[in-house]
C-alpha cells in the first residue's frame, strides 16, 4: 500500500465515528492492560477480610467481592488476559487456519479436499461445546482455554485464505509470473500471500471480540480461567450468585467484557468498510 | 355457651390427632445443591445420595436424639453375655415398597451385600473380624454371630448405609442397577422418578407405620410426594427459595442468607453440624515426607479468614478432624492445633532447606520451587472460596499454590488417584470412630484417606478405640488418636459449618425435628408438613 493510498484510507476510517467510538474503546483496553501495575489502586489478588463485599465507593470505586479484593484493581488486571486470550487465540487461528487456507487454494485437487473436509467437521461441531469439551479434558487454565477455542475456530480462517487464493491466482499479474517462470513458492508468498492480508485482518479484528467472549463463556461455566485470575469471565461467575445484593461484582467486568467487544467490532467494521471497495460506496 | 365452646374445642383436637388434619396431598418441594451419585446404600459415600434414600430405606435400628440406638426395624434386640451374639427380633408387618413383608431372609441378604460392596464398611464385617455368621432361625429373628466383640456394633447397625432391602428384588438386580433403575425398601416414601440433572420424585408410602419411638408421628409421611430438586446453581437456588417454589431445604446458599433471613414469607433453623471441612496433604509426594513442610502449611493457615471468606462468618473454626456435633468429640484439641503463625511457618519452612526466595515471593530448594497443586470442587462457592484463602495464605509464606477446581465426580477421581498435592475436602458423619477411621486408617488409602498416608500408631489407635471392650480405654485411644492425627500436620482442619434449614411459613414441624442434633432425613421425612 503506498503512502497516497494509505492516507486516503486512515482518513476514510476516521470519518467513521463508529469505528473511531470503537478505536477508543480499544485503546482504553489496552492501555488498562499496559498500565494496570501502575494505576491498580490495590494488588489484584489481595484479600481484606474487613471489607468483604463492599458496594462501589471511594475507596473502592467498583467494590470489593466475596474475598474483600478490590475489583477495579481486578477488572483492569483482567484486561490483560482479554488481550492476551484474544490475540493468542487469533494468532492461532491465523496461523493453522491461515496456512492450511494457503495450501488449500494454492494446491488444490485431493489436497484441497482433505483441508476442506477437515474444516467441515470441526465445524460441524458447535464451537463452545468443542471448547468446553477440550478445556474440561485438558484441565482448564489460560492457555488451555486459548488452545481449545483456537481448535475451534481455525476453519473460518481457512475457508477465507482458500477463497482469496483461489480467486487471486487466477488473475492476470499471477498467470503472468507463471508465465515468466517464477517459482511455486515465490508467486505464493511475494504474490498472493499479500493481497490476501486486507480480509485477513479485518476478520482478526472481528475474531478477537468472539475469542474475549469464548473465554470469558468458558471461565463462567468453570473450565477456563482457574481462581484467583481475575479473567472477566472468571469475576463475573464469582458474582452471578451475589447478583441480588451485591450487583457490582458482576456487573463491572460484565461492562469491561461489553466495552472491549464492541471496540473490536466496531474497529473491525471501520476497516471492513475502508479495506474492501465493495462496501466503499456505504461510506 | 362456654359449654358450646369447649365441645368446638374438643371436636376440633380430635379431628387434628384422628384425621391427622396436616397429611397434605400436595407435594413438598426441597432443593439440593449436589446430585446424589446414584441411591444404593450399600455402594454409595455421597452425603446428598444418604439423604435421598434414607426417605426410601431403613437400617435395623436408628440413632435418638441423645446419639442412643433406639429399634427401627426391630422390636427388640440383647447381646449375650460375651457380646458375640447379637439377635434381634423384627418388628411383624413392615412391609416394603413392593408389598412384600420384612423378615429374616432380607436382613441377612442385605447385610451380606453390605458387606460385599459397601466402601464404608470398615468395622462389623466379617474381614474386619465382626459379624462372620448371620441365622435366621424364623421369619422374625436374626442372629448376628461376632468373632471378636465389637463394642461399637449397634452404631454402625443405625447407620443408613446398612439399609434392609428386599431379598427377591436384590436377587433380580445386578449390584449397579440398585439406585439407579430404581429403589425398594421399608421408609416413609416410595421411590418414584429420577430425572437426572433435575429432581427425584418420591411418592408417599401409605403402609408406613413403624417411626422410631422418639418421634410423636408413626407415620405415614404427611405429604403425598416429595420433590427433591437438584439446584446445583448457588444464585438460581436462592432465587427459587426467595419466591417461595421451595417447601424447604438444608443446602441454603450462605451468601444470601441475609435476604433469607430478613424475608417474611420464610423461617430460618441454625443448628451445628457435624460436616467438616479440611486441607490435606497427599503424602505420596515426597515433599511432604518433611514433616516441617506440613508443620509450615498447618501454621500458615489462618481459620478464621477460612470462615470468613468461605462461609459469610456462618461456620466455626475447626481444630480436629472431628467436629463439635460428632460423638467422641474431643475439646482438648482446640489447645494443640496449630495455631495461626506464619513467622513459625516461616521458620519451619527455612529449617527444611527452603531459603532462597525467586522474584515471585516463592521459596526454592535446589533449584525446585515451592509449587503445589491443590484440587477441590468448583461447584460450590464455599469451596471455590476456601481454597483461594487457602492459596492466598500459603503465597504468604512462599508457597504457591495451582488451583485445579472441578466438579465433585473429577475432583474425587482425581483424589482416589492421588493426583494432587494438596486437597481440601468435606466429610459429614456423626459418628466420630468410624469417621476419623475412615479419613486417616491405613486400609481407606485409595478409598477416603486422602492424607494416602499409613501410620501405625494411628491405626492402631483407631484399632483400640473401635474394639476395647473397655469403655474408658476405648475413649482415651479415640482421644489421643485425633490428637495424633492433628500432630501430624497431614490433615489440616479448616471449618466446621453450621446446618442452615431455610422453609416457607407455611411449613411446620420444624421445632420438633430440631429437637435432634443432626435433623436426620428420616425425621424430616415424617415430621415436617405443610399447613
Amino acid at each position: 500500500m503506498n503512502q497516497v493510498t494509505s492516507s486516503r484510507t486512515v482518513r476514510r476510517f476516521a470519518r467513521n465515528r463508529l469505528a473511531l467510538v470503537g478505536l477508543v474503546f480499544v485503546a482504553a483496553v489496552a492501555l488498562a492492560a499496559l498500565l494496570a501495575g501502575l494505576i491498580a489502586p490495590y494488588d489484584p489478588l489481595a484479600m481484606n477480610f474487613d471489607a468483604l463485599l463492599v458496594p462501589p465507593s471511594a475507596t473502592h470505586p467498583m467494590g470489593t467481592d466475596m474475598l474483600g479484593r478490590d475489583l477495579l484493581s481486578r477488572v483492569l488486571y483482567g484486561s490483560r488476559y482479554a488481550l492476551l486470550i484474544g490475540m493468542g487465540v487469533v494468532v492461532l487461528q491465523m496461523v493453522l487456519g491461515g496456512a492450511l487456507g494457503l495450501i488449500a487454494g494454492f494446491v488444490g485437487g485431493v489436497v484441497d479436499s482433505l483441508i476442506m473436509r477437515m474444516v467441515d467437521i470441526v465445524w460441524s461441531i458447535p464451537g463452545l461445546v468443542l471448547a468446553l469439551a477440550l478445556a474440561g479434558a485438558l484441565g482448564g487454565g489460560i492457555w488451555v482455554m486459548i488452545i481449545a477455542i483456537a481448535v475451534t475456530g481455525w476453519g473460518q480462517f481457512t475457508r477465507l485464505l482458500r477463497g482469496q487464493v483461489l480467486s487471486l491466482r487466477e488473475l492476470d499479474y499471477v498467470t503472468a509470473a507463471y508465465a515468466v517462470g517464477a517459482p511455486r513458492r515465490r508467486i505464493l508468498f511475494r504474490h498472493v500471500l499479500p493481497n490476501t492480508l486486507g480480509p485477513v485482518i479485518v476478520y482478526t479484528t472481528l475474531e478477537m471480540p468472539t475469542a474475549i467472549l469464548a473465554s470469558a463463556a468458558l471461565s463462567f461455566l468453570g473450565v477456563g480461567a482457574q481462581p484467583p485470575t481475575p479473567e472477566w469471565g472468571a469475576l463475573i461467575a464469582d458474582g452471578r450468585g451475589l447478583i441480588g445484593f451485591a450487583w457490582w461484582v458482576s456487573t463491572f467486568p460484565g461492562l469491561a467484557i461489553m466495552i472491549a467487544a464492541l471496540g473490536f467490532n466496531f474497529v473491525g467494521d471501520g476497516l471492513r468498510d475502508v479495506l474492501d471497495p465493495r462496501f466503499e460506496r456505504r461510506i | 355457651m362456654r359449654k358450646l365452646a369447649l365441645m368446638v374445642v374438643i371436636l376440633g383436637l380430635v379431628g387434628l390427632v384422628v384425621g391427622g388434619s396436616a397429611q397434605t396431598q400436595k407435594p413438598m418441594v426441597t432443593a439440593f445443591q449436589e446430585e446424589p451419585d446414584f441411591l444404593d446404600p450399600h455402594r454409595t459415600t455421597r452425603f446428598h445420595s444418604l439423604v435421598v434414600l434414607s426417605y426410601i430405606t431403613e437400617p435395623l435400628l436408628d440413632m435418638d436424639e441423645n446419639f442412643d440406638p433406639v429399634p427401627l426395624l426391630v422390636q427388640s434386640f440383647e447381646w449375650s453375655e460375651d457380646k458375640l451374639t447379637l439377635v434381634f427380633h423384627l418388628k411383624r408387618g413392615v412391609l416394603f415398597h413392593n408389598g412384600q413383608e420384612m423378615t429374616s431372609r432380607d436382613v441377612k441378604a442385605s447385610y451380606e451385600r453390605y458387606f460385599r460392596l459397601s466402601p464404608l464398611e470398615n468395622y462389623i464385617g466379617p474381614k474386619y473380624g465382626g459379624i462372620t455368621e448371620i441365622q435366621t432361625p424364623d421369619d422374625y429373628t436374626v442372629i448376628f454371630k461376632f468373632n471378636n466383640p465389637k463394642p461399637l456394633a449397634l452404631f454402625h447397625i443405625a447407620d443408613a448405609h446398612a439399609s434392609i432391602m428386599p431379598a427377591d428384588w436384590l436377587a433380580e438386580m445386578i449390584d449397579e442397577e440398585v439406585g439407579v433403575r430404581g429403589l425398594v425398601g421399608t421408609g416413609p416414601y416410595v421411590f418414584d422418578r429420577w430425572i437426572r440433572g433435575d429432581r427425584i420424585v418420591l411418592k408417599r408410602f401409605e403402609a408406613y407405620n413403624h417411626a422410631p419411638d422418639y418421634m410423636k408421628h408413626d407415620g405415614p409421611a404427611y405429604a403425598a410426594e416429595l420433590v427433591m430438586r437438584i439446584i446445583p446453581e448457588g444464585a438460581t437456588r436462592l432465587a427459587e427459595i426467595l419466591a417461595g417454589n421451595i417447601d424447604y431445604t438444608f443446602d441454603v446458599p450462605l451468601m444470601g442468607y441475609q435476604q433469607i433471613a430478613a424475608n417474611p414469607a420464610l423461617q430460618v433453623k441454625m443448628a451445628p453440624t457435624y460436616s467438616v471441612q479440611y486441607l490435606v496433604c497427599n503424602m505420596k509426594r515426597e515433599i511432604f515426607n518433611d514433616r516441617r513442610v506440613r508443620l509450615a502449611i498447618a501454621h500458615a493457615i489462618n481459620k478464621e479468614e477460612v470462615v470468613k471468606g468461605a462461609w459469610f462468618g456462618i461456620a466455626f473454626p475447626l481444630y480436629g478432624l472431628v467436629g463439635p456435633g460428632t460423638t467422641g468429640y474431643w475439646k482438648g484439641i482446640e489447645e494443640i492445633a496449630y495455631a495461626y503463625d506464619p513467622e513459625k511457618a516461616i521458620a519451619y519452612l527455612e529449617q527444611a532447606g527452603w531459603t532462597a526466595v525467586d522474584r515471585d515471593g516463592v521459596r526454592i530448594k535446589d533449584g525446585r520451587r515451592l509449587e503445589l497443586t491443590l484440587i477441590s470442587f468448583s461447584n460450590v462457592d464455599q469451596w471455590k472460596a476456601a481454597a483461594q484463602v487457602v492459596q492466598t495464605q500459603l503465597a504468604r509464606v512462599g508457597i504457591k499454590v495451582n488451583l485445579a477446581l472441578a466438579e465433585v465426580g473429577a475432583t474425587y477421581d482425581r483424589a482416589r488417584a492421588a493426583d494432587y498435592d494438596l486437597g481440601i475436602f468435606r466429610n459429614t458423619w456423626w459418628m466420630g470412630q468410624p469417621y476419623l477411621t475412615f479419613l486417616t486408617h491405613s486400609v481407606n488409602i485409595g478409598s477416603s484417606n486422602f492424607g494416602q498416608w499409613k501410620n501405625d500408631a494411628i491405626d492402631t489407635l483407631l484399632d483400640l478405640s473401635s474394639n476395647a471392650l473397655d469403655d474408658a480405654l476405648r475413649r482415651d485411644a479415640f482421644i489421643v488418636a485425633q490428637a495424633l492425627v492433628v500432630e501430624s500436620a497431614v490433615w489440616v482442619p479448616l471449618a466446621v459449618n453450621v446446618n442452615v434449614m431455610a422453609a416457607r411459613r407455611d411449613v411446620g414441624g420444624l421445632d420438633e425435628l430440631f429437637s435432634h442434633p443432626w435433623q436426620p432425613p428420616l425425621m424430616r421425612a415424617l415430621v415436617l408438613y405443610k399447613q
